[in-house]
């Protein structure tokens, strides 16, 4: 009797084992659930490895100019293999990344030079998560930093409300350099 | 005896074709072959692409400088996946290619103290080869005119108006640019 009772109570004990493990894979499996679905999935991604991609054109913008104070210095834009394919037909198909580089400059004796960082710009063609923008996403990273986000939703719509006015060229602004 | 003569004509007609056919052969194969002996094998070819390849960095010769006459606007620095292997461990491979863009600049008329790049001066390339430039460092150095792949500018005089200054940079296998981050 003894020994059935030891049986039955390992038995109850494992069960109760087993019913807290059960629990405890459900709660994670909801946890992530909840968690990916919750996430802002039209984030556009910081864009590892731009720096080795096409390089498009390269502007200045010197002390006379009104832009001086945000975006004075060297702007060079650079584009994925995607996007590259956009320049040259004029549509930019989804997954097309476009970077606009903003370093601020240093000048010595008539020879200028690649200062730090101000800000990349992020332009990430994805249809349709940004149907409202033109099928762009848009983002700018503060600095070298890969997290610190400048763009929120009102930004947003005043890069399209710029952008979008080029039409015929799929929102986009600059043409390669050849 | 009419027709015999005639085939006769046909035959030794045949024979002087075949000996011209044949001369003409061997003159082609001599022509090509003297070309392809006699042909500088040591000229650095025209850099095909290199405007899809890695961005290394840029610089502006303004108005204030000295060089401005010659050489004034803006410089791109290109290098091919070689070529970026080396500017990562600091000695280049074999097959690396190094770009410098020389462009004029050109004020926006109607964005006042912006600048954008105008038209291309010339083509500096650097290639490494270390048997076929033995004498320079292992670098063969080259430049090309405004958009041309064939009007060159330095030829033979690569020791003197090339190699002369790039081997302060021995230390760094001759290479004076560094890749910006």
């Amino acid at each position: 009797m003894t020994k059935r009772e030891d049986v039955k109570e390992r038995t109850s004990l494992f069960g109760r084992r087993r019913m807290r493990i059960a629990v405890l894979i459900a709660t994670v499996i909801v946890t992530l659930g909840l968690y990916a679905w919750a996430k802002p999935n039209d984030e556009v991604p910081y864009p590892a490895g731009y720096r080795t991609w096409t390089h498009v054109r390269s502007a200045l913008v010197g002390p006379q100019s009104p832009a001086f104070e945000n975006s004075g210095g060297i702007h060079h834009i650079y584009a994925n293999e995607k996007a590259m394919e956009g320049y040259h037909t004029g549509r930019y198909p989804d997954g097309s990344v476009i970077v606009a580089d903003f370093l601020e400059t240093r000048e010595n004796a008539g020879v200028t030079t690649e200062g730090p960082r101000r800000r990349i710009d992020v332009m990430v063609k994805d249809s349709k998560r940004n149907a409202a923008t033109g099928g762009w996403g848009f983002e700018q990273f503060r600095g070298d930093s890969q997290t610190d986000r400048v763009v929120t939703a009102e930004i947003a719509t005043k890069c399209f409300a710029c952008h979008g006015k080029q039409k015929e060229r799929d929102s986009v602004f600059s043409e390669f350099r050849k | 005896m009419a027709i015999h003569e005639n085939t006769e004509k046909l035959i030794s007609l045949a024979k002087w074709r075949r000996g011209v056919f044949l001369a003409l052969a061997v003159t082609c194969i001599m022509t090509w072959s003297l070309s392809s002996w006699a042909k500088p094998d040591d000229a650095v070819p025209y850099p095909v692409g290199y405007r899809q390849w890695a961005h290394v960095k840029s610089t502006i010769i303004g108005p204030k400088s000295s060089l401005y006459e010659k050489i004034g606007g803006i410089q791109h620095i290109y290098a091919n996946e070689k070529g970026m292997e080396g500017y990562g461990a600091g000695r280049f491979p074999e097959g690396s290619i190094l770009i410098y863009d020389f462009l004029k600049t050109e004020e926006d008329a109607n964005s006042p103290g912006v600048t954008h790049e105008g038209s291309r001066r010339f083509t500096s390339v650097m290639v490494k080869d270390s048997k076929r430039y033995a004498a320079t460092g292992g670098w063969g150095f080259e430049e090309f005119r405004g958009d041309s792949q064939t009007d060159r500018m330095i030829g033979a005089e690569a020791p003197t108006k090339c190699y002369a200054c790039h081997t302060s940079q021995k230390d760094r296998d001759y290479v004076f640019s560094a890749f910006r981050k």
